[in-house]
């Protein structure tokens, strides 16, 4: 039967060695599992969080095929605008939509503010959209979960059950809503299900008629969207789409203007743009350690059974069927780890997108898992696995049975040149590539990333050559801590070179991942920190629902204890189309952020950058005419530095505006450009005040002058006071929420450099079985073998500990260089303390902890078995 | 009369192999005499190791007793037979089992280490121990920089570096030529004539056993002859050998 199937008797002794050395299988297995799990959740975040979006855009717009929305974001629509598009050809349905964003008088949320993704939301406000109660349902989906949709001239809305529940509302029950003009009520008469249009603004969402929402908020006759279902045959077909929306925009004219819905989803995708390339990066070191954990379990086996494969090559085993054995065994693992990993990637990317949606404004749905996702984690597990099945299985395969019989089984002690020559190669070549190279921005994440995997591979290539530098380095604490063991633990490492390598190269791998995190958290929130502390100086912030009059400011300049006032005014400008086209992004809208310099500067200050550290001159600059600052972002975005000229759409036609210096900004995501009070007088023919920093005097309090504020005018004019120190501590509370993503992977890293240091020690303690029991044989009590083995795992932790702290140095500035390059913000390295110091406790946590299970087992080794252990 | 450094009493050891029991000691009695140097031969399974390992506190026996410098061991603890081990024995077996990464000197001092002893203040016993093995020259050198027979040298040495009550050799020229095995038992005799120890030898070969004042023979787990006085030359245990189809 054998000799008819000659692949059997391999297939066989693979199954029964796995079985045989049933901890190992399942320490290599996790070594697979932990792996695929890793990169198949951060592929699987990234895509949910982004079909969501699409998802939540395509819900939220239904079957419109095509929008009617204003020239300007700050223009409406004519109501006979309806009527018009309705009667273009090839029109079916033209729903009309008034969308408003306001606070709620019934109790507002506890979260004064939510990170997004890279930018700072201050306020969560109530979005209501005015609609066609009959014509909406045809474009977009409403799911009632109860009652119905709201009637055409009654004061009825139409809520979320989310929204219901998170305030307390029922059927039945009075949304109130602040207006310019006092607190409108509207009867709730339906509830929807968190589908369609129960997503838009995660839920804080209500429809009521058109003339409802037009008539409470003064709006007239006007309209912010039309959705426009087209015939079926012109949705199937892109180009009779295309001259439609060409039909409307030759009729619209100056009306208005024709857009795919799509153009609406720009901005949240953008949002999120930090954290895919954040994620970007982690699934790319990711990938190293899986693949490394995967390697180094899998050839510590085969190298525990060289003498078992010498033995089987001695009686007659060919070299293909020994490597046919480890191979097949290698399929079977990596098929076995593969699919757990697959099932264990869906419950971590469960709880990363629990993460993530408390700080999206837009949470994901449901978890998409595409089959290429699968196919790519699950190939990679496999085929790494196979990989390093097969390295040390051509070894063992190729040495002759003597040999294999003859030495006890241990890897190669010799350093091949060519290995530490390649590291060296990659690490010049990972270097050059991420800081001398100027990529072109489409391929930056793919090179960025390499870059990366190189810096780390070449890391742990060059290993070896520093493992007895390292040992002499770090012997003196195992000595310390263990005495006379602790010499005896220490010396041990240096015994299998490659074997120590592996272990350092898996605790520096998980202790880059921590620093490299830290670094990059530490540097966002610092910049964030310094960012609103400057440019949100003052102690008070009064925000508008409407804009106010330019004469509020005044108003508030008069109430006791205020000792400054710095009025802003936010206004969506677009950019010409010559701007527009040098953007890579073609993104062509930036916030305007009108201010008073000299009141600005009496509470705040701007973050200057890029050469502009002359704050005098800086803000001289900007008194002139068509002066602005542009954040980094635009700078980035546009290739814009100071002296260049930004060319805006303005009331006044297309005019170009001078970049007098560039600022580091995280509002609006960084879309940002600020301008003086004067210009935007001039230019766009705007006045007002949307927005109030207050400096309160010495002596008064900034909580008695909030409240004195919201007693005078809170209710007149609808606004929201909240103190600095609220603000800012909301702030910090969302920043420190939008980092525990980061936290989740710098536990995957702990749990590898863990199973690492086991895995090896293991090996260790079954390799000297002999070398235990002549020590306990000669009066080491079993408490000293575990001090012994203790301390041989904290020279190695504390080896992995010194090299992962120096190329965590290396890679945290590489981090936040990258994330520079490929995210356009500006943030500057900056060295913190803490993700060292948790490195180290976390090295020697693991290397303590990891060396429990071998050293008990060392202790417990029966003496006589263990001295004619061969 | 020399005192007795240590004594056998009806030893009895039984393995279980499976469902089998394997009767590895059937009833054995002995007395080693301090400064005695003890031969143990027998065929392989005759239970030669097995009672090498309970006379030095490695292994419980089934039912009877060891007495090593008075004290039975079947009444002590996990803990105090280790420190029998480490102060009143001195091991020394076929593979060396010489700690690769510490030089020969660190290797003979290795007991002290582990007992947390100030290896200073044993200084001159090391010296003396490396010069009656032969190995001042060698004592900074890794075991892999040691022929076999220097490695069995520093086992040697390390086995008396506590002066041991008893000194116990498993099989100790099992791993050597001839001409090394021959100079390993040399120095197992001067040892024993220079500091004064007790020296039980399990063994194989009769050339080894000639060396040692008293030849035990083994069989079945029973003590089948005893050659003593004078009577230990090669031709004598060729001969029992043979009577006994050892």
């Amino acid at each position: 039967m054998l000799a008819r199937l000659p692949w059997l008797l391999p297939l066989s002794l693979g199954l029964h060695n796995l079985s045989n050395r049933f901890g190992r299988t399942l320490l290599t297995t996790l070594g697979v599992v932990l792996g695929v799990a890793v990169v198949l959740a951060v592929d699987i975040t990234n895509l949910s969080t982004l079909a969501s979006i699409n998802q939540t855009l395509e819900r939220a717009v239904g079957k419109a095929e095509l929008l009617v929305v204003p020239r300007a974001e700050e223009e409406t629509l004519a109501a006979e605008l309806v009527e018009w598009v309705q009667a273009v050809p090839g029109v079916n349905v033209a729903a009309p939509d008034v969308r408003l964003r306001t606070f709620l008088a019934n109790g507002s949320s506890d979260t004064p503010a939510r990170w997004s993704g890279g930018g700072v939301q201050l306020i969560r406000r109530f979005e209501l959209h005015g609609i066609n109660p009959e014509l909406d349902p045809l474009v977009r989906l409403y799911e009632l979960e109860s009652g119905r949709m709201p009637n055409e001239r009654g004061y009825e809305v139409v809520t979320t059950q989310k929204h219901a529940q998170e305030h307390n509302l029922s059927l039945g029950d009075d949304l109130l809503l602040t207006t310019s003009y006092g607190v409108e009520r509207l009867e709730i008469v339906g509830l929807l299900r968190d589908e369609g249009v129960a997503v838009i603004n995660n839920g804080d969402v209500g429809f009521t008629s058109v003339q409802v929402a037009q008539e409470i908020f003064s709006l007239g006759a006007e309209l912010h969207e039309i959705s426009v279902q087209v015939d079926p045959e012109i949705a199937s077909q892109p180009g009779k789409l295309a001259d439609l929306k060409a039909e409307l925009e030759l009729r619209l004219g100056e009306a208005g203007r024709a857009v795919y819905p799509a153009a609406r989803g720009d901005v949240v995708p953008r949002m999120l743009n930090a954290y895919q390339i954040g994620l970007s990066f982690f699934s790319i070191i990711a990938v190293f350690v899986g693949a490394f954990l995967i390697y180094n379990t899998f050839s510590m086996s085969i190298a525990e059974r060289t003498r078992e494969i010498g033995m089987y090559r001695a009686i007659g085993m060919s070299r293909l069927q020994a490597l046919t054995m480890v191979l097949l065994e290698a399929s079977l693992l990596g098929l076995i780890g593969a699919s757990l990993g697959a099932l264990a990637g869906i419950w971590l990317a469960r709880g990363l997108l629990v993460v993530l949606s408390g700080f999206l404004a837009e949470a994901a749905q449901q978890i998409l898992v595409t089959r290429v996702s699968l196919l790519k984690s699950m190939g990679a597990g496999i085929a790494v696995t196979l990989l390093s099945a097969l390295l040390p299985a051509l070894h063992a395969a190729n040495i002759s049975p003597l040999e294999a019989l003859r030495v006890q089984s241990r890897l190669s002690q010799r350093v091949r040149p060519v290995i530490w020559l390649a590291g060296i190669t990659m690490l010049f070549t990972g270097y050059a590539g991420l800081y001398y190279i100027k990529w072109r921005s489409e391929v930056r994440v793919l090179t960025g990333s390499t870059s990366i995997f190189l810096l780390l591979f070449g890391a742990v290539l060059i290993l070896p050559l520093l493992v007895v530098w390292l040992e002499r380095t770090s012997r003196w604490l195992p000595r310390v801590v263990y005495g006379s063991e602790g010499a005896l633990g220490s010396s041990n490492v240096r015994r299998s070179i490659s074997r120590t390598t592996l272990t350092i190269a898996c605790l520096m791998v998980s202790l880059v991942m921590i620093i490299g995190i830290g670094t990059v958290t530490y540097t966002f929130e610092a910049d964030i920190q310094h960012w609103v502390n400057s440019a949100l100086g003052g102690d008070v912030f009064v925000s508008a629902v409407d804009t106010l009059p330019d004469s509020f400011t005044n108003q508030l300049s008069s109430v006791p204890g205020v000792a400054a006032v710095s009025p802003t005014r936010y206004l969506e400008v677009h950019l010409a189309s010559a701007s527009a086209e040098r953007s890579e992004s073609r993104r062509d809208r930036l916030l305007f952020i009108a201010i008073e310099p000299e009141a600005f500067r009496r509470i705040g200050d701007m973050v200057f950058t890029r050469g502009g550290q002359n704050p005098q001159a800086n803000w001289q600059a900007l008194e002139t005419d068509r002066a602005v600052f542009i954040s980094t972002v635009v700078a980035t975005e546009f290739h814009l530095q100071t002296g260049d000229n930004i060319t805006l759409l303005t009331r006044r036609g297309v005019q170009d505006f001078q970049v007098t210096a560039i600022t580091t900004d995280f509002s609006n995501q960084g879309y940002v450009i600020t301008g003086t009070y004067e210009n935007l007088r001039r230019w766009f023919i705007e006045s007002g005040v949307d927005r109030l920093s207050i400096l309160t005097t010495p002596e008064s309090s900034p909580q008695t002058v909030a409240k004195d504020i919201e007693i005078r005018y809170g209710e007149r004019h609808n606004l929201d006071i909240q103190t600095a120190e609220t603000l800012k501590n909301g702030v910090t509370s969302v920043m420190d929420q939008a980092f525990q993503l980061f936290d989740v992977l710098t536990l995957v890293g702990v749990v590898i450099g863990t199973l690492g240091v086991i895995n090896t020690l293991t090996m260790n303690v079954i390799e000297r079985q002999r070398e235990i029991g002549a020590l306990r044989s000669i009066g080491m009590t079993r408490y000293q073998v575990v001090r012994m083995v203790l301390a041989e795992s904290l020279a190695m932790g504390v080896m992995g500990l010194i090299y992962g702290l120096g190329f965590g140095y290396l890679i945290g500035k590489a981090f936040v260089f990258g994330l520079n390059v490929l995210s356009s913000y500006e943030v500057d390295y900056l060295f913190t303390p803490q993700p060292y110091l948790v490195s180290a406790l976390i090295a020697v946590g693991v290397s303590q902890v990891a060396a429990i299970a071998p050293s008990w087992r060392a202790a417990r080794l029966n003496i006589i078995e263990a001295i004619q252990h061969e | 009369m020399n005192m007795a450094t240590l004594e056998v009493i009806q030893l009895i050891k039984q393995y279980r192999m499976g469902n089998l029991s394997v009767d590895a000691l059937q009833g054995v009695d002995l007395s080693i005499q301090a400064e005695e140097f003890v031969a143990i031969m027998g065929p392989s399974g005759s239970g030669k190791s097995t009672l090498l390992h309970l006379m030095g506190g490695l292994d419980a026996p089934t039912s009877g007793e060891v007495i090593l410098a008075g004290k039975p061991l079947s009444r002590l603890s996990d803990n105090e037979l280790t420190r029998i081990r480490r102060l009143k024995v001195g091991f020394v077996f076929q593979f060396y089992n010489l700690i690769p990464t510490l030089t020969a000197a660190e290797n003979i001092a290795l007991p002290l280490l582990i007992d947390g002893a100030p290896i200073g203040r044993y200084r001159e016993r090391l010296e003396e121990l490396l010069r009656l093995v032969g190995l001042s020259d060698r004592a900074q050198h890794k075991p892999d920089q040691l022929s076999g027979g220097q490695q069995q040298r520093v086992a040697i040495a390390r086995a008396f570096i506590n002066q041991p009550e008893i000194v116990l050799a498993d099989e100790p020229t099992g791993n050597l030529d001839t001409r090394s095995g021959s100079a390993i038992l040399e120095l197992l005799q001067r040892s024993r004539a220079e500091l004064g120890a007790t020296i039980v030898m399990v063994t194989h070969d009769p050339r080894a056993a000639s060396y040692a004042q008293r030849v035990i023979f083994l069989r079945d787990g029973k003590i089948a002859k005893t050659l003593g006085g004078g009577e230990t030359s090669l031709k004598n245990i060729m001969a029992v050998m043979e009577a006994l189809e050892v």
